[in-house]
This record gives C-alpha cells, sequence and structure tokens, in this order.
C-alpha cells in the first residue's frame, strides 16, 4: 500500500478579499507524478506555493508523513525536504549557469560545511548531460536566451533529491523536442521515490505520464482521477484536446512598405548573420528552440545587447540602436516575457501606462494629472479593466490585465514596431483571445509586430509570415499556404 | 472656396442630381469630410435639404421611398460602430458576400470604404441605399415583401427566398439579439426567421455580429446552434465565458477594442 507522503487539508486563501482556494482538499503519495492542471488564474500555483511556504493558508492544514505541520517559510520548507521550481526560480543573470542550479542548497562538505564545488560540478554535467543540453557551467546567465535558461532550470530540478518536487508550468516556451529528455529523466526520479506534483497546461502529457490527474476550477478541485486509458478518451471528449486549433482571429492584412531590414546582424553571444524584413502592418513570428538565439535578436532590436557587425535599417534608413532610450526613440517597443519587466509593480495602471511618454502628459515639465489619468483612461476602458483597479499597484492585477497595461504603455508612446517574446505564455484564454485580437486590430491600423515564440499553433494561426532560426540565422521563412504548423514542425526537426 | 460659395454648389448639385453624397462632394468642392458634413447640417437647418447617410436629398423632394429611408437620427453608438469597423475588416478585396438586415449590417455598410471592389447581397433598404454612395461595388437588392421597424426597412417571404435561391455568397454577415450556448442564436423578429436562415444556407461561411449586451440572452426564435457558424463578431467587452466557448470550439472571434 503506498504511503501518502503529503496531504493538503481544506486549504482555504484570499487576497484582497477575493477568495482564490476554496477549501481545497489535495494530496500525493510517494513515488507517484501527480498532475494539476486547470486554467491560468484558477489557484493552481497559489496552492503549490502554500505548500511551498511561500504564502500561509488563511485556513487549512498541511500534513507531511501523516504529521501535522506547524506554520513554515519556503527556507523551512526546504528543510522538510520540499522544492518548488517555476519559471522565475532560476534567475540571477548576474551568477553562473552553477551557481543558478544551486541557488538554495549548494552542497557542502559534510564535516567542513565548506561548499563543496566538486560535487556540484559532478552533478550539474550529470544533469546536462541528461538533458544533451551542452553549456558551460562557468557562463554568465544573463547571456543565455531565455529558452537556454530553462533548460538550465531543468537540469537544476534533475539535481535536487528532494523528497517532494513541486513544478510549477517549467514546460512553457520549450518545444517537444526540448522536454522529451526531460519527461523521461522526471519518471526516472520518480522511480527512484521523489515524489512530484506537476503544474502544467500539456494537457497531452498528463495522460502520458501522469499517474494521478486533478482538475481545478475557481479554486477548488473539481476533479480527481487516476490516469488510464479509459479516461483519457472520455476526458478528450469533454475537454476536445485538439492540437490544430482553428480559432484564432487572424483578419486579412494588407501589409505595406518595409519598416524594418535586418542586415547579416551578428553579436558575441548568439548572432551569426540575421536577415529579416518586416512591413508596415505586418505580422511576422520568430519560431526557434533553445540556443536558437530569438531573445538575443529581441534585444538587440531594442538596443538590449550589443551588436557587432550587421545593418539594422528602419524605413530605410541605416540606424545603430545602442540603448532601450534610443529603441523608444524611433518608435520600437518591448515586451519581455516576464511582463513584470516592463511594468514598475509597485505604481498603479494609469502611471505605468505614462511611464514611457511623460512628455505626453506634461506642460513644461510639470506632470498634468488630469491629463495624464485621462490618456491612460483612453486604454484601460477600451481594454476592459475594471475601474477601481486603475489606481492599484499593478502587481496586484492578473497577468492577463498585466499584460494590457503593457501594450497600453507602449501605445501610448506612438510605438510603430512592437517586439513581443511569448507574448501569451501563461495568460488564460479569454486573455489570449484579447490579446489576439488587439494584435489584429493594431496591425490593421499601421502597427507592425515581430513575435518570438515557442507556440507553433500561434505563430501559424496569427502571423502573416513566421521565420524559423537555428544557430544565430535564419533557417526558414514561411508564408502564405506554406505556413501550416506541419511544415513549421518539419523545419524545427530537419 | 469659402462657405457659402460651397453651400450654393451644394444646393446646384442637389437641384441637378436629386441627391449627392458626402463622398464626393469633398473630391469637387476640394474640402474635407467633416466640413462637408457641416455644411450639410447648415443647410438642413434652413430647412433646404434633408441629410440622410452618405449624403443628403432636397427638402422638398416628395418620394415617400426616399423620405423613410432618410432616416435622419439612428444611432451612432461607438459600440455599433466598433463592430461594423472590425466586421468590414474581414471581408477581403473582391468578394461576393451577403449583409443581413439591422443596424450592425448597417454600420457594417457604412465601414465598407470605396477600395473593397466588392459584391453585396442585402435585403435591408438602408444598406442598399448606403452602399449606393461607393461607385466600385455592385449592389444586388433582394425583392420581396416590405417591412419596417424601428431598425430596418427590409424585404423578406416567399418571393426574396426564391431570389436568393439563385445566388452563392462567400460570407454572410447575419445579427442576432441573443447568443446562448445553450439555446442557440436567436432572435425577436419572427418575419425574419426563414431569410435569415436562408442567407445562412446560401454561404460559405457566415459571419455574425452581435452587441456584447447579446452573448448570454434567450430571445424569441431559435435560429441555429451557437457554434453552427464560422466567425463571431463583436467587441472586446463580451463576457470571458464566450470567448472561452470559441476557443474551445475552434471558432475565430473577431473584437474590437477600438484603440
Amino acid at each position: 500500500m503506498q504511503e501518502q507522503v503529503c496531504f493538503l487539508k481544506n486549504i482555504s486563501k484570499s487576497f484582497h478579499g477575493i477568495p482564490v482556494l476554496r477549501q481545497i482538499s489535495i494530496g500525493l503519495y510517494r513515488g507517484e507524478i501527480h498532475a494539476i492542471i486547470g486554467d491560468n488564474g484558477v489557484g493552481k500555483s497559489t496552492l503549490m506555493r502554500i505548500l511551498a511556504g511561500f504564502v500561509s493558508c488563511d485556513k487549512g492544514e498541511v500534513f507531511l508523513d501523516g504529521v501535522l505541520l506547524p506554520p513554515y517559510n519556503q527556507y523551512q520548507a526546504v528543510r522538510h525536504g520540499i522544492t518548488y521550481i517555476a519559471p522565475d526560480s532560476v534567475c540571477v543573470p548576474d551568477m553562473t549557469v552553477l551557481e543558478n542550479m544551486f541557488l538554495e542548497d549548494y552542497p557542502r562538505h559534510p564535516v567542513s560545511h565548506i561548499l563543496d564545488h566538486q560535487t556540484a560540478k559532478e552533478r550539474a554535467d550529470a544533469a546536462l548531460q541528461l538533458l544533451r543540453f551542452q553549456v558551460p557551467l562557468g557562463q554568465r546567465l544573463g547571456s543565455l536566451g531565455t529558452a537556454e535558461r530553462k533548460l538550465v532550470m531543468l537540469a537544476s530540478i534533475l539535481c535536487h533529491k528532494s523528497k517532494i518536487l513541486i513544478l510549477d508550468e517549467v514546460a512553457l516556451g520549450l518545444t517537444e523536442y526540448e522536454l522529451e529528455s526531460f519527461y523521461k529523466e522526471l519518471i526516472a526520479l520518480k522511480n527512484q521515490g521523489v515524489s512530484i506534483f506537476l503544474v502544467t497546461q500539456d494537457l497531452k502529457k498528463v495522460f502520458e505520464i501522469a499517474d494521478q490527474i486533478t482538475m481545478i476550477s475557481g479554486g477548488a478541485a473539481v476533479w480527481s482521477q487516476r490516469n488510464s486509458r479509459a479516461f483519457f478518451e472520455d476526458i478528450c471528449q469533454k475537454i476536445s484536446i485538439e492540437i490544430e486549433k482553428n480559432a484564432f482571429p487572424k483578419l486579412p492584412s494588407r501589409p505595406g512598405g518595409e519598416v524594418l531590414r535586418v542586415e547579416e546582424l551578428y553579436n558575441a553571444s548568439a548572432l551569426r548573420g540575421v536577415n529579416l524584413s518586416l512591413r508596415k502592418g505586418e505580422i511576422v513570428g520568430v519560431l526557434g528552440t533553445a540556443g536558437s538565439g530569438r531573445t538575443s535578436l529581441a534585444r538587440s532590436l531594442f538596443g538590449l545587447d550589443r551588436t557587432c557587425k550587421g545593418r539594422v535599417v528602419l524605413s530605410g534608413k541605416a540606424v545603430r540602436i545602442r540603448s532601450a532610450a534610443e529603441a523608444k526613440r524611433h518608435r520600437i517597443g518591448f515586451m519581455e516575457e516576464l511582463t513584470s519587466a516592463g511594468l514598475v509593480p509597485h505604481l498603479n495602471c494609469v502611471e505605468n501606462i505614462t511611464l514611457a511618454n511623460v512628455d505626453g502628459v506634461s506642460h513644461v515639465a510639470l506632470l498634468d494629472l488630469k491629463l495624464e489619468r485621462s490618456s491612460a483612461a483612453y486604454y484601460l476602458e477600451r481594454l476592459g479593466i475594471e475601474g477601481y483597479k486603475w489606481l492599484r499597484p499593478v502587481r496586484e492585477l492578473s497577468r492577463g490585465e498585466q499584460q494590457k497595461v503593457l501594450l497600453s504603455k507602449w501605445l501610448f508612446s506612438n510605438t510603430r514596431i512592437m517586439i513581443l517574446d511569448e507574448p501569451t505564455i501563461a495568460l488564460d484564454i479569454a486573455s489570449r483571445v484579447d490579446v489576439y485580437n488587439i494584435l489584429s486590430e493594431l496591425a490593421g491600423g499601421g502597427i507592425s509586430f515581430l513575435i518570438m515564440s515557442s507556440d507553433i499553433g500561434e505563430l501559424a494561426g496569427m502571423c502573416d509570415r513566421v521565420y524559423v532560426m537555428r544557430g544565430g540565422v535564419m533557417a526558414h521563412e514561411l508564408t502564405g499556404e506554406a505556413l501550416t504548423i506541419k511544415q513549421l514542425v518539419k523545419c524545427l526537426s530537419s | 472656396m469659402f462657405a457659402e460659395q460651397r453651400q450654393q454648389k451644394i444646393m446646384h448639385m442637389l437641384e441637378e442630381y436629386q441627391q449627392v453624397d458626402v463622398s464626393s462632394l469633398t473630391s469637387v468642392l476640394s474640402a474635407s469630410e467633416a466640413t462637408i458634413r457641416r455644411d450639410l447640417e447648415k443647410l438642413e437647418r434652413a430647412g433646404l435639404l434633408c441629410r440622410t447617410h452618405g449624403g443628403a436629398i432636397l427638402a422638398e423632394n416628395n418620394s415617400p421611398v426616399l423620405q423613410v429611408i432618410a432616416q435622419k437620427d439612428y444611432p451612432r453608438d461607438s459600440e455599433v460602430e466598433s463592430i461594423g469597423k472590425t466586421a468590414s475588416r474581414v471581408i477581403e478585396p473582391g468578394e461576393v458576400i451577403a449583409i443581413g438586415s439591422g443596424l450592425l449590417g448597417l454600420a457594417l455598410a457604412r465601414n465598407l470604404g470605396n477600395d473593397s471592389h466588392c459584391t453585396i447581397v442585402t435585403n435591408d433598404a438602408m444598406i442598399m441605399t448606403e452602399l449606393l454612395g461607393y461607385g466600385q461595388t455592385g449592389v444586388i437588392m433582394v425583392g420581396g415583401l416590405v417591412h419596417k421597424n424601428d431598425d430596418a426597412v427590409f424585404t423578406s417571404g416567399e418571393p426574396a427566398i426564391r431570389m436568393l435561391e439563385e445566388f452563392s455568397v462567400s460570407k454572410a454577415f447575419l445579427s442576432v439579439d441573443g447568443v446562448n450556448t445553450e439555446a442557440g442564436l436567436t432572435i425577436q423578429n419572427f418575419e425574419y426567421a426563414l431569410i435569415w436562415k436562408k442567407l445562412m444556407e446560401i454561404a460559405s461561411e457566415t459571419v455574425i455580429m452581435a452587441m456584447p449586451g447579446a452573448f448570454g440572452k434567450r430571445g424569441l426564435v431559435r435560429l441555429v446552434p451557437a457554434k453552427a457558424v464560422q466567425r463571431y463578431v463583436t467587441t472586446g467587452s463580451v463576457n470571458e465565458e464566450f470567448k472561452r466557448y470559441c476557443y474551445d470550439h475552434n471558432i475565430p472571434i473577431h473584437l474590437g477594442f477600438d484603440l
């Protein structure tokens, strides 16, 4: 009989009076993979963060090996054997890959407690090997692209021999191909007795590897079942899992003249002669796996990374963009994957929207508060953000809402070229539909978009053209009839 | 040219042609649309003409048909306009489409633009009049029994349905009063149901236009299930459940945000 390694009982949690978890109970058995699924914003992460000690619950109890635990924080959780990994866990850009992999528990000599670099390197190397991912351990994390950082995060998961592993949406932004080895290793870990909570959107994967599946909606567990073939077929009917989606609201586009051309762009870290062009009102996608250079390309075009060779031509004029401020002056906007990077968390929506165009709401260096508010209101109203939220710090808003505020900021500063890195990742369905429509509408108005994404369906559904990037160059360009999911997958794996 | 001269020219043209439209006035008089509209408003206040959508007719014109059609006070609700604009973007140049009767269909017609080169089949007299202003579009008006209500002047009945059978269009833009995931698409006007369904039949793709408030409502006359159509057009304020419904059922939903 399997023993229950942990049990969360009747957990309730509210934020600012809004209930997020309603008396939800969930258990985990030793050596099992328990998948937690559900739309974004339903409370999955909150529940896991309670288990991991980051947040305390308002009501409810946490049992470990049958023993009730007194309230604990995240450091005590690690000592209990609970490890929590989310996309922002491996995230100190100025530290090395090796240091990031062992942020909270760098191996120490058992007797002297001196840092044990030998063991750390061995374990890290072994993990990277299992993932078939090569990167120098001493390299600065900040020099890696977003997808590569994720692979480092996956490798760090494999290094931890903890009792309970909580993986919160760790597979986002990586393609099937990259994740193959990871999931294989995860199963190996499970067989060694590690118990795993897997929070994920990838339903197909869930049915392949999970032992138990729980669906959460509206802060409560809607159902929890053992995984089986029969169950899978039943669920397919109900949820209609579709890999090929026809639901993208793409409007026919009439692109104008070329607004951006990149010629043989090189930089020290990743770009090896990138060529691309972008026309007015076009939505162009860039698909690439980890290490392809797509993040570096985005950052270089926005002046955050230095380039050493090649030309960037904006509307016929060659330019050198050496800083974000310069990029902004050239009317280029940038939305990174971590939305928070473009917003100031403690400032409210109105302030964040006018952030990049303070001149537009000032009279001779004095800020006109009324004008500021009405300018921001123009966008907030249209994007459907409720009035009472306008003056709250943006960190209190949902991901989808934050994304809209960020878009508004760039619109308000008259951006003509928007570079988006994974714009809809971790967004709930309704927000995704909104974002797709907003992009389409803005493109119709003449704004050009360059979208970096790992979501093949999204790129095929929303873009006029898609470049497939590999090894720092554009390996393929697909458009029109040839722009299909099948073709993109073929290009990626060839 | 001074305002008076412009206004005199407008009256001359009216006397000669019986009706004028804003777009040709802007080119003939080399003035902006806003200026022409202000001129027309002034002349209307002076009782010399009646404004119609897209233009004007002489005030003493006794033609009853034109008087009925020249509704000066139709609401130009911003949501209605937004839906009309978004819907117009769904159309590819040169397409053959059908536009169903109603305020949203009228907004779509208003937003078609001069370079669409489309052929339009419609059973709504106000939409027909609106489209007459655009030289590039071919308009086919479906004949039948004429009905007039607050929103529209349209034809229906056996002869209209028989006539529609002659045609085939790539997209039909139809409006509804209620969209409910269980009850389906519904309208209030029973007279309109048969011809609505016929318009859907002759089209390869059916595009439903509806106000955001219509989603969730259950009207009187049931038409088809909500997932039986190919596209939806409304504004961004429609409820979240419906956005998820469309995503789950693979139906593109076009939302206007008016940014």
